[in-house]
């Protein structure tokens, strides 16, 4: 089940990037075979989920294995999600690559590494074990919102000046947004990891009754 | 008595029996001599030979115990690892010979054990320094090695050794081509790494013990030089090609009655010029490009002041900028001497302006500024046109790249300006590249050494005089 699961978070990961790819260099056959990957990823899905299904069946576990099961069902969740996303954004890298030659806002590469980074690093805090790793990637969120608030608001200024181009800036603007849930799936993925080493809930701290 | 071998417990047994025998016999003999107190006779006889027994047995047993304890010392040795300590024991001992014998034994399996841990030490000091990434996986893909180029190219943790590889490693592509060669024996493939979009051939086979070795090699950089190679042998025929064919048509045409007629004939002399003109530059500026190459232009290394040459460039290119209504403006102090050779200066900043008023927005700005870093003043030309994708800026100074070829064509451009000006900044040591401009249009730049007497301080952008501005001419 960790092996299938780290699998499916590999794919994941990698469509994130070819997605970003494709996407600021308007790539049509990057983004064709990216939205190809998304088969994998739904299959995975699927198959793990069944196979926890079938250990709480038959085994019934306890303890920290019982929190395993259950964090893996959330995660491959958080991980569909955010492979449907980057399926998104290759819809998208392919509108634009039939239009006019455009450059995309020079802030998404760096949004797209950052929130490759993020899902990189949930999953290797799971691996190591390093609930420290898992905090600093809820950090890196804020980084993203700003990142996707200053793009917005340029964006914004773009459209006003320039109202021809607005078709392509609708775009640029959906992928931001995108990325930005991307980064937010990244973090529940981080706070889950917490929550099997720890022991913790660290989800919505103000919405938790005292006691 | 059961703390002795058997041999030698057969030994004191017939020991024993003799010494028995000699004693009856010797019993026998004084008893018929004696005749007198037999009894007491016998009893001492009985005594003697009792005792002559039992120190005979001790004897056996202190040696034994002697020869095991040394033996046992010896092995402990050995265990501890050093074959080098003598044994324990005089050397005229009865054990002497058995020990020397292990002795001798045990220093030659040391010796084999040092040459080979000599050899696992040199072959570990190879893999580690080898180019190509070798990675082996046991049968369950645990990993047993990874050298060095492998750590750095799949960036795993130096503390690796049986970790499963999908813990450290989780390609996609790299575990769909593990299945394949888990299937057969031994396999082949291209990979790019994502990330990175650095791309490795990869090549596994099969161990003995049902394992798997991976070797794999970074091809980027070798790809990219066959692309950069076929794009040149096709760039170049083709920028030949066109100009010709189009001063072999006008030519037909002229020569099959256009020349006849004066008016109809001037468009079609306007145009062989045209492009007897670009074929013309082309031709030289490849001829400059291989000289550069082959280190035959020699640039010179003069201080000059860098901020006339800025004015007298932007002065040359005022009419072209008027033509596509960009304001040309400057920041570069007066009084920047820079140390370099002029006339290759002034071909780069002329190209670079000249880019920027054919490619950037019409009514737009063109931009002049420099700023010192240390002993380099970083020249930059900024405009605000449609900017350059980034898969393009990457590429843009190879020969006969273009980023809209039609467009660029149109504009007069024969495709080896930006490899020129890269040469040649490059040959000055210097650096030069293109970055984006927020939010959109681009920077190029190059790097030129300032000149000693120069002081930074009064250089800098922040102290630079304000801008001056080329307003296009009025009409």
């Amino acid at each position: 089940m960790r092996q299938s699961l780290l699998l499916m978070a590999g794919r994941v990961e990698e469509m994130i990037a070819r997605a970003g790819r494709a996407f600021s260099e308007r790539d049509a056959e990057l983004a064709r075979k990216t939205i190809d990957l998304d088969g994998a990823v739904n299959r995975a899905e699927i198959e793990i989920d069944e196979m926890c299904m079938r250990i709480l069946a038959r085994r019934q576990p306890m303890a920290s294995d019982l929190r395993f099961v259950t964090l893996v069902m959330k995660m491959v969740t958080d991980l569909e999600r955010i492979a449907d996303l980057a399926v998104n954004i290759c819809e998208r890298a392919l509108d634009l690559s039939r239009q006019e030659p455009f450059v995309v806002h020079t802030d998404i590469p760096k949004m797209v590494v950052v929130v490759e980074s993020m899902v990189k690093d949930a999953i290797d805090a799971l691996v190591s074990r390093s609930s420290t790793k898992a905090w600093e990637v809820i950090r890196r969120d804020d980084e993203v919102d700003a990142l996707y608030h200053r793009i917005f608001g340029e964006l914004l200024e773009a459209m006003r000046a320039e109202p021809t181009r607005v078709h392509a800036l609708i775009h640029v603007q959906s992928v931001a947004k995108w990325l930005e849930r991307m980064a937010d799936h990244s973090t529940n993925l981080a706070e889950l990891v917490i929550f099997m080493i720890d022991g913790r809930d660290v989800r919505h701290p103000n919405e938790r009754s005292p006691g | 008595m059961r703390a002795l071998t058997r041999r030698w417990r057969t030994a004191l047994v017939v020991y024993a029996a003799v010494t028995l025998v000699l004693t009856l016999l010797v019993g026998s003999h004084l008893d018929a001599a004696a005749a007198a107190s037999s009894a007491s006779l016998w009893l001492w006889l009985g005594v003697i030979w009792a005792s002559s027994v039992a120190l005979t047995a001790m004897a056996l047993l202190s040696t034994q115990a002697a020869l095991t304890n040394a033996m046992q010392s010896l092995v402990q040795t050995f265990h501890a690892g050093d074959a080098r300590t003598r044994p324990v024991g005089p050397e005229d001992s009865v054990f002497a010979g058995i020990a020397g014998s292990v002795q001798r034994m045990a220093e030659e399996l040391d010796g084999a054990m040092r040459s080979l841990a000599s050899e696992r030490n040199r072959f570990e000091a190879v893999l580690e320094t080898m180019a190509p990434a070798v990675l082996a996986l046991d049968a369950g893909r645990r990993i047993s090695t990874a050298n060095r180029s492998a750590r750095l190219m799949f960036d795993i943790p130096a503390a690796c050794e049986h970790v499963e590889l999908v813990e450290v490693l989780r390609l996609p592509a790299m575990h769909a081509f593990l299945d394949e060669v888990f299937a057969r024996t031994s396999s082949e493939t291209e990979m790019e790494l994502p990330g990175t979009q650095r791309h490795i051939r990869a090549r596994a086979s099969r161990l003995g013990d049902g394992g798997v070795v991976i070797v794999a090699d970074d091809t980027t950089e070798i790809r990219r030089l066959e692309r950069v190679r076929r794009d040149f042998v096709a760039n170049v025929s083709h920028e030949l090609r066109t100009p010709i064919a189009v001063i072999r048509a006008n030519a037909e045409t002229l020569l099959d009655g256009a020349l006849e007629s004066p008016q109809t004939a001037e468009p079609f002399v306007t145009a062989l010029f045209r492009h007897a003109d670009r074929l013309g530059r082309l031709i030289s500026e490849l001829l400059d490009i291989s000289a550069l190459e082959a280190g035959k232009r020699v640039l010179t290394a003069e201080e000059f002041e860098f901020g006339e040459l800025v004015e007298d460039v932007l002065a040359a290119h005022q009419q072209a900028a008027a033509e596509r209504e960009i304001t040309l403006a400057h920041t570069v102090p007066h009084d920047l001497w820079v140390r370099a050779d002029p006339k290759a200066t002034e071909q780069v900043l002329v190209n670079f302006v000249d880019n920027a008023i054919k490619y950037g927005r019409r009514g737009g700005h063109v931009d002049l500024a420099s700023s010192v870093e240390g002993q380099t003043v970083r020249v930059e030309v900024r405009d605000d046109g449609p900017g350059i994708e980034p898969q393009h800026r990457a590429r843009i100074f190879e020969r006969f790249y273009r980023v809209d070829s039609g467009r660029s064509r149109d504009a007069g451009g024969t495709g080896l300006g930006l490899s020129i000006a890269k040469h040649l900044v490059e040959a000055e040591g210097g650096t030069i590249g293109v970055d984006a401009r927020s939010p959109h249009g681009s920077i190029f730049w190059f790097t030129l050494r300032l000149c000693d007497a120069s002081d930074p301080a009064e250089t800098d952008d922040e102290q630079a005089p304000p801008a001056r501005v080329f307003a296009p001419p009025e009409n």
